[in-house]
């Protein structure tokens, strides 16, 4: 599984989601994304690609595509 | 009636466990159930730990867990009430700002289990209004109430917030069922905006009651400065 395959998992089982509605638009308040969906999100995100998130990054991780670049600057290509 | 010795101020570190006592019984909205306890799986001791830890970091604004938000009453120097208070900022919600206070603290194998109560707990809370004034964590001691005490620190609260922030309205998330509460806000005048309910009994592993609603003040009915 490619690594954007991965994180739109992590988001479908995070926010419990349907696969095609996890987009770039995609953003923190739509949907189920809520502060303690938000926990689950990066929680699961740290564990599946084994890295440490700051807590500029828990904050700044607005949408599914800050999240994609966040893990840009982790060394996660997409 | 009111008491004579009144002292409403902003609350400083050395309020701390008094902040918990009013974050924790707020939560528990008359009931015995402590809701973070029973999202993040923390035995009580271990969440006043956390809020310990979290209210005396360095004060990050724009959620509920803010020590500069709070104030205090107290009457010849013991604690009377507190009430909490924030701006919910349109670019970094209040929700997130939380979120990311708690991942520092919360036990990350416990994330699973979070995940499936953020499932059932869902929809259950209104969202806040960018742009507005939020009330949260409003407690009066038992022997001090139905003195007007409560109204007192609300009106008090939006007071000093005028003097820092313009805002159109005053916003508060409480259970429908905790009456005392919810008479207290209508009293002053606030109106329900929005009513959350989930119809699934596992809620109640979770929250004292079914249904939260979002209630606002409009400017026209803010105190005098």
């Amino acid at each position: 599984m490619d690594n954007i395959e991965k994180l739109k998992n992590i988001f479908v089982e995070s926010l419990e989601i349907k696969p095609n509605t996890v987009n770039d638009e995609l953003s923190y308040g739509s949907a189920s994304w809520d502060s303690i969906a938000h926990l689950a999100l990066v929680a699961s995100i740290e564990m599946e690609f084994d890295i440490m998130l700051s807590s500029d990054d828990v904050i700044d991780m607005s949408s599914f595509k800050k999240a994609k670049e966040i893990l840009g600057k982790h060394g996660i290509q997409f | 009636m009111m008491l004579e010795n009144l002292n409403i101020r902003q609350a400083t570190f050395n309020d701390i466990e008094f902040v918990i006592e009013a974050i924790i019984e707020s939560e528990k909205s008359g009931s015995d159930v402590i809701s973070s306890c029973k999202i993040f799986g923390l035995t009580e001791d271990k969440f006043k730990e956390v809020l310990r830890e979290v209210l005396a970091q360095d004060d990050i604004e724009g959620y509920d867990y803010c020590l500069s938000g709070f104030i205090i009453a107290e009457n010849n120097g013991e604690y009377v009430g507190a009430l909490g208070s924030f701006y919910e900022n349109s670019e970094t919600p209040s929700g997130r700002i939380k979120a990311t206070i708690l991942f520092q603290y919360l036990d990350k194998s416990k994330m699973k289990e979070i995940s499936k109560n953020s499932r059932i707990i869902k929809g259950i809370t209104p969202g806040r209004e960018p742009g507005c004034l939020q009330l949260e964590h409003g407690y009066v001691r038992e022997q001090y109430r139905r003195k007007g005490i409560f109204l007192t620190l609300i009106k008090e609260n939006i007071k000093r917030n005028l003097g820092m922030y313009s805002f159109p309205k005053v916003q508060g998330i409480l259970f429908k069922d905790n009456y005392k509460s919810y008479n207290a806000h209508l009293k002053f005048g606030y109106k329900v905006v929005d009513e959350r309910r989930v119809n699934d009994s596992e809620i109640f592993n979770f929250f004292p009651y079914d249904t939260k609603v979002l209630m606002e003040l409009n400017q026209d009915k803010f105190p005098k400065i």
